[in-house]
């Protein structure tokens, strides 16, 4: 008995790595590369222009209604995307809609900022840096300790690893007085001396209410935002720029967007959902792309299959939206065929930086597969353990390999 | 006869217990001393800051990655390659012991001795990093750890199941699907990234049961 469940194991040990690797190895000799589009919006035209790969290595370009154009045409198309080759070409227009167009007051009105699958709740170690937001110096300096925040706030020196009471203390009566309630629970910051100055840290208490902490001549700033508490807060993003338009981003776990605005922590919510609702914005699968530019602001959602780009005004007023579509990975002949002949696939891969053993079954398409394995195993090797047909019913072509390899022993 | 097989075992794997012992304690000693290097020359918040957003840890203790590996294939190599020359099995194979207990016993005394190494290593790290980083840079880097025991374990026995195995067509096989099974639990690049460990526990928790099917073969004499 123990004999057969040993085997059992090996085949079962067999089924795993099989299902690990041989989708995956399949996918890899047949799939092809999709041709996708770049998709961005010329405000001298006022339409969507796309930017594709075409034959003999060259880059095909045109706009929405079919016209085309060189590449030069192009990027006269996008001044706010291609300044700086224009520029060089002498090509740059004087104005585009009441704007000076000069690379320095592009740059200084531009702003981009994208949330991808995995900056969102990555692997991390929670402790934090707290920059001095007035420095003595022209730069932002590193600190000279790290703290913890969960159900107090404790500044530890790395010199002596240990927890440096006096400003301890002080930060944690300065979030008190501020009601704030611990534990704390998203805690964002830009952690990084690499900007024009600092903003601190966005902190959502135990309420759901948000506050701003900051580090001012070393004392501890902090403020509560009227940011609603309800908001179900899954990500805050910082990312300070001199345009002073927006602290950051929240993403909600209801996968809706809002910046967060200089004027008095105001929320304004951009657009994440459209008519087709398989194109609504879904952080754990897509990216979405938001771009200030002087005259418009422009969103991308980009999911498997499929860029979705709206145009908004300076008021975040809608202008105009357009979808651009390929095949998916799924509908794809590789993916296809690999789905008729294996009944699911393991795989430790996630869009997000973890690495998780999951597994997907490829259902009614799946059965083709475990059918031939049925068949395989009954004409060309007969008199077998009835278990052993379980095994290839349930697992098709990966359990097949296992009981053909491994023979059972009386 | 458990005492007796013990004894056996420990004849086969003392100084290689005790060179491992010996080597994770130099691992460990060299461990302190490059962390020390980098806090020196680095300045101790840089260093922090390199270790909670590089995963520089993970460079620093790569030893912790290798050991389990190295002791997990030293020890099956040690057990069992002197039992299968000249087909000294059979003669374990007379003892008053069931086939299955032995088998099963062996690999449970190698596994103990490699449990016994892996959690030296263990408090080892823990002590050892606790000298220099906050609690919770040991928290991320100690769970960051446990696939590489896993692995360390999963190569102890499947080495044991490849050696065990009479014919050299089944030990390629076994081989491959060896090396995808360990190969799983060295994916991650920074702390922590691991979800779902227990599937990864379960995996290698089925696998001393494999030596059973090797060592049934081997005394029916399959080729």
């Amino acid at each position: 008995m123990l004999n057969k469940l040993s085997r059992y194991i090996i085949i079962g040990l067999i089924v795993i790595v099989a299902a690990l690797y041989l989708p995956d190895f399949f996918s890899m000799l047949f799939d092809k590369k999709v041709n996708k589009p770049r998709l961005d919006y010329s405000a001298v035209i006022d339409e969507f222009v796309i930017a594709r790969a075409a034959k003999m290595k060259k880059t095909e370009y045109r706009d929405i209604n079919g016209n085309t154009y060189s590449e030069r045409e192009f990027f006269k198309l996008l001044p706010f995307t291609y300044y700086a080759s224009l520029e060089k070409w002498q090509e740059l227009m004087p104005e585009l809609k009441g704007f000076k167009l000069t690379p320095r007051n592009i740059r200084k009105n531009s702003q981009f900022f994208s949330i991808k699958t995995k900056y969102i709740d990555p692997p991390s170690v929670p402790l934090y840096m707290m920059f001095e937001a007035e420095p003595k110096y022209a730069q932002l300096s590193i600190p000279d300790d790290v703290f913890r925040l969960n159900t107090k706030i404790e500044f530890i020196d790395p010199v002596s690893n240990s927890v440096i009471d006096e400003k301890s203390t002080r930060f944690q009566k300065a979030m008190l007085d501020a009601g704030f309630i611990f534990p704390a629970d998203v805690i964002a910051s830009n952690p990084t001396n690499r900007k024009p100055f600092d903003e601190g840290f966005f902190i959502s208490d135990a309420q759901g209410y948000v506050f701003q902490l900051k580090m001012i001549k070393d004392e501890a700033v902090c403020v509560k935002t009227d940011i609603d508490p309800n908001l179900n807060i899954r990500q805050i993003f910082v990312k300070e720029n001199l345009r002073k338009e927006f602290y950051g981003w929240i993403l909600t776990q209801n996968n809706e967007v809002y910046l967060i605005t200089y004027d008095k922590y105001e929320l304004v919510q951009l657009p994440s959902t459209c008519s087709e609702e398989q194109y609504n914005y879904n952080a754990d699968e897509m990216s979405y792309r938001f771009f200030t530019y002087p005259i418009n602001k422009h969103i991308q959602i980009h999911g498997d299959g499929f860029i979705k780009m709206m145009v908004l005004d300076n008021d975040f007023q809608p202008i105009a939206e357009h979808l651009e579509t390929w095949i998916p990975y799924a509908e794809r002949p590789a993916s296809l065929v690999k789905q008729f002949i294996f009944p699911f696939e393991l795989f430790t891969y996630m869009p997000s930086k973890y690495v998780k053993l999951q597994i997907e079954f490829f259902w009614w398409q799946g059965l083709i597969g475990i059918g031939v394995s049925l068949l395989a195993l009954v004409l060309f090797s007969r008199k077998r353990p009835w278990f052993d047909y379980v095994i290839v019913l349930f697992t098709g072509v990966f359990g097949l390999i296992g009981v053909l390899l491994i023979k059972p022993e009386d | 006869m458990l005492k007796a097989l013990l004894y056996k075992e420990w004849i086969k794997l003392r100084w290689a217990v005790i060179a491992i012992a010996v080597l994770t304690v130099l691992s460990l000693a060299y461990s302190i001393g490059m962390i020390n290097y980098y806090i020196e020359f680095q300045g101790a918040l840089r260093n922090w800051m390199f270790v909670i957003s590089k995963s520089l840890l993970l460079r620093n203790i790569i030893f912790v990655k290798v050991l389990p590996l190295i002791t997990g294939l030293a020890f099956a190599l040690l057990q069992f390659v002197p039992e299968m020359a000249r087909n000294r099995m059979r003669l374990s194979y007379h003892l008053p012991i069931s086939e299955k207990k032995l088998l099963l016993s062996s690999v449970g005394i190698g596994f103990m001795f490699l449990l016994a190494e892996i959690v030296f290593l263990f408090f080892g790290l823990w002590l050892v990093i606790s000298l220099s980083y906050p609690v919770e840079i040991i928290q991320k880097i100690l769970i960051s750890t446990i696939p590489w025991f896993l692995g360390g374990s999963a190569i102890y026995f499947l080495t044991s199941f490849i050696i065990l195995e009479s014919s050299w067509f089944y030990r390629i096989v076994y081989g491959i699907i060896a090396y995808g099974l360990i190969e799983l639990n060295f994916r991650a690049s920074v702390y922590d990234q691991y979800q779902l460990l227990w599937i990864l526990v379960l995996i290698v928790a089925v696998m001393p049961l494999t030596v059973l099917f090797s060592g049934h073969r081997f005394r029916r004499g399959t080729k």
